[in-house]
């Protein structure tokens, strides 16, 4: 039995750049779950992650990975996990052949019979060199080559941006069937809020290096909604009530975080369900608190 | 360690396989020259032969070449960084020194493939001329070999690290430079001495009283390429757990 139950915990994790602050997020991916980690681009999600893979420093906080330090034990963590980022971190000369032999030799767990078996069902080429792959094809390459060592953790970088919508949905069964072993989690990046929104249990949202909301995602989408209401009845609405609001000359849309206690409050006005992107939409413009 | 070297020659392949066709060209040029010296009217004219027989010793300068080729690999390293390889590497549990081990011991069977080439290239010439390889001519070929060597490691270093230190990389590239210079300017020098000598025989060059400092050469070489190995391990592997990977 494991004496933890989050894959990934983040408590008060600085990072200072000339320019941007990952200011003092924290964050927990539970076991068995897949974590959806949503923000604008430059929000501080590539930050994160590479703080988490102990790729640059951080200036303060922690990260326990399976219970663990990250940097204290640093390769025992390294074994268990699988990183796939945007760009395919493999040669072009190489082909799929040639990876399996080198990936056999850099992971202990390696199998070439999954990683193969992944190539036929993304109908990957075993001997074309992975110069002439598209897009979608390096992605798929990366996530097959993830899959293939019996790694526990799954961290992806923005690994279903600029791909087709077909290849992402494959993508996310994927992950959905490696998540059929309650043993294995994921941290997926992206800023495609829909994907997100398809396969995730907890959402994660950065903004400008602060974590805005974390938490389960059906949870999440439940509690927020979108009071739609004339400008008249928006006038009436305590802005302490809501995140912020868009006004067009129709009337405003309102988000707000506690759709229950807003319902009760102001009871005439209807309450719309939401989603992850709109969610994202608003608070992004929750300064301004009003916007067009 | 065995299936990244696997994958260095993957990537390097091509070049080593041109650096092989390479020397095997050159000596075939040799031979055809030396044949056509020792036929027809050439033969006969003893201002051209003579000519001809100061000039060919140029060929002697390959294997220089071939170890200097060996190094051009150094790019593909660079471009591993480039390309995302290495930061890769830095999320799997591989220690960083074996990664720049790796690097080290692929550059070291690289260069000694190179080294061999050059010394059968070298005996191939000595059969041609009809003269024995000395023990002196291989000391000098191993000279070049630690030298380039020594150079070989720092530039693991560079790959590693410095790769964007403008600063750095241009005293490296200066002082290889300097180096190459003062070898190849001294060797030249007493080529053009020795060969006002009509007794001059090409590979008297090699033996210790015409060129003592290429004897102490072999040892200053040997010192600087095991001195720059231990150098190159110690700061790649430091640099490597300190470098942030953007």
């Amino acid at each position: 039995m494991n004496e933890y139950t989050n894959a990934i915990e983040v408590k008060d994790l600085t990072k200072k750049y000339d320019g941007f602050l990952l200011d003092s997020i924290s964050f927990n991916v539970p076991e068995g779950s897949i974590m959806g980690f949503i923000g604008q681009n430059g929000a501080g999600k590539t930050t994160t992650i590479r703080l988490l893979l102990n790729l640059i420093r951080k200036d303060n906080g922690s990260i326990k990975m399976f219970g663990l330090d990250n940097i204290e034990n640093e390769k025992e963590i390294k074994s268990q996990i699988s990183a796939v980022f945007d760009e395919l971190p493999f040669h072009e000369i190489l082909n799929a052949n040639q990876l399996s032999v080198i990936l056999g030799g850099i992971f202990d767990g390696w199998n070439k019979n999954t990683f193969f078996n992944y190539l036929d069902r993304f109908a990957l080429p075993r001997k074309k060199r992975f110069g002439e792959f598209s897009k979608g094809m390096k992605m798929k390459l990366q996530i097959a080559s993830a899959l293939s060592h019996g790694a526990r953790l799954l961290i992806m970088d923005e690994a279903t941006t600029g791909l087709d919508p077909v290849v992402r949905n494959e993508i996310l069964d994927i992950f959905l069937e490696y998540l059929q072993d309650e043993n294995n989690s994921i941290l997926l990046s992206s800023h495609i809020t829909t994907d997100i929104e398809k396969i995730a249990d907890c959402v994660t949202f950065i903004e400008k290096g602060r974590i805005l909301l974390s938490g389960n995602k059906d949870e999440t989408i439940e509690n927020h909604g979108v009071i739609k209401c004339t400008k008249a009845q928006y006038k009436d609405i305590d802005p302490d009530d809501y995140i912020s609001a868009r006004i067009s000359d129709f009337g405003a849309e309102v988000m707000v975080s506690n759709k229950k206690k807003i319902a009760e409050k102001y009871s005439g006005l209807t309450i719309d369900n939401t989603s992850l992107e709109e969610i994202m939409l608003f608070y992004v413009r929750r300064e301004r608190k009003e916007w067009k | 360690m065995k299936t990244l070297i696997y994958k260095d020659w993957l990537q390097t392949r091509k070049l080593y396989l041109t650096l092989l066709l390479f020397s095997a060209l050159i000596a075939v040029l040799f031979l055809l020259v030396r044949i056509s010296m020792n036929c027809g009217n050439l033969a006969d004219n003893e201002e051209v032969r003579l000519s001809l027989e100061r000039n060919i010793y140029i060929f002697r300068y390959i294997p220089p070449f071939v170890l200097m080729l060996a190094l051009s690999e150094n790019s593909y390293i660079i471009k591993e960084s480039e390309c995302g390889f290495l930061r890769f590497m830095r999320t799997t549990s591989v220690r960083e020194e074996t990664i720049v081990l790796e690097k080290m011991l692929y550059k070291l069977i690289i260069l000694s493939a190179a080294f061999v080439i050059s010394v059968i290239y070298n005996a191939f010439l000595c059969i041609a001329d009809g003269k024995p390889l000395t023990l002196h001519i291989l000391m000098n070929i191993a000279s070049i070999f630690f030298l380039i060597s020594g150079l070989s490691f720092s530039d693991v270093v560079m790959s590693f690290g410095f790769r964007k230190n403008q600063t750095v990389l241009m005293i490296k590239t200066s002082v290889t430079v300097v180096l190459y210079l003062v070898w190849g300017i001294f060797t030249f020098k007493r080529i053009d001495e020795l060969s006002g000598n009509p007794d001059f025989d090409i590979l008297d060059f090699f033996r210790s009283e015409y060129s003592p400092i290429l004897n102490n050469a072999f040892l200053f070489m040997l010192l600087f390429a095991v001195l720059s190995a231990a150098a190159g391990y110690y700061l790649s592997v430091r640099i490597l757990r300190r470098r942030e990977m953007p």
